[in-house]
């Protein structure tokens, strides 16, 4: 049997040993997240952690990658899904598949040298780069929405950030902002319910794992600081943030580096 | 027994820079790094380095039998370090060599002495021995409590691009 990565042996000599032995965990199933483990499969990665407590729904097969209609009456969980669909391209994965909320799994996420986050939610976002940047793992988040302009066609609009500590963050960027996070509840999704289609999930997750094996093989000799890009769906393109060369390049001074890993109280 | 270590990359190329640093008498440097443990299931922990500790020319010792040897005061000073913050204590030195760094006899013999001080100080972190070539990375941990040195399962060097040890 011919080397069944020899097509991507451009990344490295030892690229694939790295790709093999990198734990990666994608939180988050759904469109996003299930395009992103299909792609980590292919790509050869091995060791998984799966997060999501949610089952499939009819409404979820417009997007979901591996999911199928017998899928829908069972409610087959997404992680299962996802499990399924690794191990049907690579048998030889170890996937933990957690149906349950990413914080009651800490120290399985603490093991992994990678963390796709694939969620709804500004907040989510936060704490996840908060805990990531705590446990020094780069975080690699993807996102989509679509909003209603009044008077206008519908606006599909999504990102892709690579967080790595030390770096500027979602804060430093603008994707996160104390407007945004508090204005979540009543604005995030107002064209329906959490509109997501297979398209954009598709560029993203792609994008995101492109840069994930670049960041891993350093086959590109290219990739040296923070990763923000916007997708506009209206359009078909994804280019660097406007906001992204206003962004400072010093330290992050959200997630100092002196704050870094387990905090402990010591007496004074 | 099983350990993963994590340093950022910053952190690294500090130390990189001052162990690079030519010094009047010894061949080569030392230096110490702080880091924290976190105990990730019954039998894996995960250690994140954060502080680097320089050894001041000063605290060498003139001796042509090794690279370098350094004093009591570059030890009193890493000790007081773990026991004001609780971090483990991580003993670092260079060989300019390509791949992945062995301990020499002499490091054998020298420096897992030290961590056993510094495990018999602080018996509830992991501290040890980290080794940098010019492209790779070695260690050599004393896990809680123990003084046994065990090499870990993972290294990462952390940032553009992300370094896993294979």
């Amino acid at each position: 049997m011919a080397d069944q990565y020899a097509r991507q042996s451009f990344l490295g000599p030892r690229a694939q040993e790295r790709i093999q032995t990198a734990r990666v965990a994608i939180i988050g199933l759904g469109g996003g997240g299930s395009h992103v483990a299909q792609q980590l499969a292919h790509i050869g990665f091995q060791q998984y952690v799966l997060l999501d407590p949610q089952g499939i729904e009819d409404t979820n097969l417009n997007r979901t990658v591996g999911a199928i209609w017998a899928d829908v009456q069972p409610g087959t969980l997404k992680v299962e899904i996802a499990k399924r669909h690794i191990l049907s391209i690579t048998p030889t994965s170890v996937v933990e598949a957690l149906p349950d909320e990413w914080q009651n799994h800490l120290n399985e996420l603490k093991r992994c040298d990678l963390i796709f986050g694939c969620i709804d939610g500004f907040m989510n976002r936060r704490d996840i780069e908060g805990f990531a940047r705590r446990y020094l793992i780069p975080y690699i988040d993807i996102g989509m929405d679509v909003h209603l302009v009044s008077g206008e066609p519908p606006r599909m609009a999504g990102q892709v950030f690579v967080s790595m500590p030390a770096h500027p963050c979602m804060y430093c960027v603008g994707l996160l902002t104390e407007a945004n996070l508090a204005m979540e509840a009543t604005l995030y999704g107002e064209a329906g319910e959490s509109p997501q289609v297979v398209w954009s999930n598709g560029v993203l997750a792609s994008t995101a794992v492109g840069l994930t094996v670049d960041l891993i093989t350093d086959w590109s000799v290219s990739l040296r600081e923070t990763v923000f890009l916007s997708f506009d769906g209206n359009k078909g393109t994804l280019n660097p943030d406007v906001r992204f060369p206003y962004v400072s390049k010093a330290p992050c001074p959200h997630y100092p580096i002196s704050s870094i890993g387990e905090p402990r109280f010591i007496s004074l | 027994m099983k350990a993963i270590i994590r340093m950022p990359q910053q952190l690294d190329a500090h130390i990189r820079e001052d162990l690079s640093r030519v010094h009047r008498f010894a061949s080569e440097r030392i230096g110490f790094i702080g880091g924290t443990t976190t105990r990730i299931s019954d039998a894996e922990y995960l250690i994140v380095l954060k502080d680097y500790l320089s050894v001041a020319d000063g605290d060498y010792v003139e001796d042509d039998t090794v690279g370098a040897r350094i004093n009591g005061n570059a030890i009193r000073k890493i000790m007081q370090y773990i026991l004001e913050t609780k971090n483990g204590g991580f003993h670092v030195h260079m060989h300019l060599i390509k791949g992945v760094p062995k301990m020499s006899s002499v490091d054998k013999r020298e420096i897992p002495p030290i961590i056993k001080t510094f495990s018999s100080m602080l018996g509830t972190t992991c501290h040890g021995i980290v080794l940098r070539s010019k492209t790779n990375y070695s260690a050599f941990i004393a896990m809680p409590g123990q003084s046994t040195l065990v090499e870990p399962d993972r290294i990462s060097i952390v940032g553009f691009p992300l370094f896993l040890n294979i």
